[in-house]
């Protein structure tokens, strides 16, 4: 029994690495121009998303949380905000996804799903920063980035889902 | 995690984000534009005249004034923020959007107004 | 179902693309305000080009008046013509000249280029006064367009005391220069004014009000919605003195050399081109209602007179586009 902990721990610890390097991978893009600065694909939410289905809500959200101070660490305390509060919202929808509409969508409608409530999060948080509405002004073409970026997430999952699979039943044993 | 890539319903949700984006996004584009100006006159003489629809950030502005104002402009609208005053009575007119929105400081003079919105350019 | 997916994802990259290229055009705003021709002039352009062409606006306004237009400061044209009684032109003066001419005879000389000695008597740019009766006879023997002569790349003086005076068109024909400079730049729209001198660019319609000459500044007696044209004014109100109770006023009479006095509190020309518009207002108000119609007409253009007494007088043209938003003044037939 507590061995089967361990392995979900160790499985726990993969999976946010693999999320860290990800989104440090994104970190490297340049700013995409008409979307508000720190918008980005979104590449990590494939890994929170297999996290939420296959650890549940309370591992997803910790990788969550530990993504967040990694983004306070490398990139100040604004960026950690908006990572905290678009990552927690789309563990969320992921988890009441798959507990309410596990046979109505796709992977691709998930993760779209998902893609949205993450920019939706960012820029929630942004107008707190920030302290004006204004920047709801970025939502039409962000819901646009998300869409787009949502379908390519979900056929990036649905490639390297064998690969998460795999290395899951690695640490199942 | 076994799940099919794409459902019919997939297909329904991505047309109806997109839809919406590109609904607000065109009727963002064809509402007609009005251009705010916000214009601040203290004792009848006007101090300041801010384009509010060009800004891009707010904008503090604190004329030179007794009792002091803080007036701030943001894009599309002006407030007076804080008055040192007894009647708050500006500050309490809030943001001002529309054409014709007027805040007044009767302890400082102070009128706050906003202009235009119909009118673009004027011959003279 | 992945036939579904590539079309469904082209669509999405499709709508995307149209979206910021649309973006990347409308999206961006420049808006200048700067001091030249002795008045404020502002101009606001939206586009791709916006901030660039934006800021190049005012020092090409501020090089037309220092370099060409200006009777004052000696490196201008106008100057240097006006020194040494005639000498070669080259554009944009050249142009501008040969145009301003035309519609001098064409009014029949209600607008008249070579006014600049009788209007360096009242002096409305320095300290204006009343100008001696005998001295402003002379000095009216001084003027006359038909005292130019063209001759092949240049202009002569008959009349070596003749002063070449182009203020009743330098802002119209600064519009037409900006103008140019702005065809072939990435633009949405755009509005120049320069000082109350209008160019309105790129198809959208904008509505442009008639300033109330009795109102303060931004009050308008009417509104019009107009696109791509130039608007210009002449109006009484515009720069005066008052001296022994009377007051005078800076459009004058070429015939008399004394302020035009029929009625009219100002004259708005809508026309294709900025000189055109600038020129008739002018013109226009000498000629009075009834006449300046006939030539506003003839040359083209759309006209709103408007009257001491309220009435306001539209060309056919502009009546459906034109609407009076105060009630001191009422359009007649």
């Amino acid at each position: 029994m507590d061995k089967k902990r361990t392995y979900r721990l160790a499985l726990a610890a993969i999976l946010c690495a693999q999320a860290l390097a990800l989104s440090f991978l994104e970190g490297l893009l340049p700013p995409i121009p008409w979307l508000p600065p720190g918008a980005k694909p979104g590449l990590s939410n494939i890994i929170i998303m297999f996290a939420a289905d296959s650890l549940g809500l309370p591992m997803a959200l910790t990788i969550v949380l530990i993504k967040s101070g990694f983004a306070f660490l490398t990139r100040g305390a604004s960026a950690a905000l908006m990572s905290l509060a678009g990552g927690v919202l789309s563990a969320l929808a992921m988890r009441l996804l798959l507990r309410y509409a596990r046979q109505t969508f796709g992977l691709v409608g998930v993760s779209v799903i998902c893609a949205l409530c993450h920019n939706f999060g960012q820029l929630l948080a942004a107008a707190v920063l920030t302290g004006t509405r204004q920047v709801l002004y970025y939502a039409p073409m962000l819901a646009l980035f998300g869409a787009a970026t949502g379908v390519a997430t979900g056929m990036i999952l649905r490639a390297v889902l064998p690969a998460l699979e795999k290395q899951k039943r690695f640490f199942d044993r | 995690m076994e799940r099919k890539l794409l459902e019919k319903t997939d297909l329904a949700l991505l047309l109806a984000a997109v839809l919406l984006a590109c609904g607000v996004l065109l009727w963002r584009a064809l509402r007609p534009q009005t251009r705010l100006t916000a214009v601040i006159t203290v004792n009848g003489v006007v101090t300041e005249t801010v384009a509010l629809s060009a800004l891009e950030a707010p904008l503090t502005i604190t004329p030179a004034t007794d009792p002091p104002l803080t007036i701030v402009a943001e894009p599309g609208a002006i407030a007076v923020v804080h008055a040192e005053c007894r009647d708050q009575r500006c500050v309490a007119c809030g943001r001002l959007t529309k054409p014709g929105d007027t805040a007044v400081c009767l302890p400082a003079k102070t009128v706050v107004t906003v202009r235009g919105g119909d009118v673009d350019a004027i011959t003279y | 179902m992945k036939k579904v997916l590539i079309a469904l994802a082209a669509v999405l990259a499709a709508a995307l693309a149209a979206v910021l290229i649309y973006d990347g055009t409308a999206g961006r705003e420049a808006q200048q305000t700067f001091f030249a021709m002795d008045t404020v002039c502002s101009l606001t352009l939206t586009g791709r080009d916006a901030a660039q062409a934006a800021a190049a606006i005012p020092a090409q306004v501020t090089a037309l008046e220092t370099g060409v237009f200006s009777r004052q400061a000696a490196d201008a044209a106008v100057a240097r013509l006006n020194r040494n009684g005639g000498g070669a032109l080259s554009d944009p003066l050249a142009q501008v000249l040969a145009q301003t001419w035309e519609l001098s005879e064409k009014s029949g000389g209600a607008l008249d280029c070579t006014l600049g000695a009788v209007s360096d008597l009242w002096d409305f740019g320095g300290d204006p006064h009343v100008p001696d009766a005998a001295q402003l006879r002379s000095a009216l023997a001084h003027t006359g367009y038909q005292k130019l002569h063209f001759t092949s790349g240049g202009v002569s003086y008959d009349d070596p005391a003749a002063a070449l005076d182009l203020g009743a068109v330098g802002k119209g024909a600064a519009l037409d220069a900006v103008s140019k400079t702005l065809q072939g730049k990435r633009l949405r729209s755009g509005i120049v004014s320069l000082g109350g001198s209008i160019l309105l660019l790129g198809g959208q319609a904008f509505t442009v009000g008639i300033k109330d000459p009795a109102g303060n500044a931004g009050e308008c007696l009417a509104t019009m919605r107009l696109s791509d044209c130039c608007i210009s004014t002449s109006g009484s109100y515009e720069r005066f003195f008052e001296e022994n109770g009377e007051r005078y006023h800076h459009i004058l009479d070429p015939k008399t050399g004394l302020p035009v006095r029929n009625g009219l509190l100002s004259v708005t020309i809508v026309a294709d081109s900025g000189l055109v518009s600038d020129a008739l207002s002018t013109a226009c108000f000498v000629l009075g209602a009834e006449r300046g119609m006939v030539l506003a007409k003839d040359c083209g253009c759309e006209a709103v007179f408007v009257a001491e007494n309220g009435d306001v007088t539209v060309s056919d043209g502009l009546r459906s586009l034109l609407t009076v938003s105060n009630t001191d003044y009422r359009i007649i037939d």
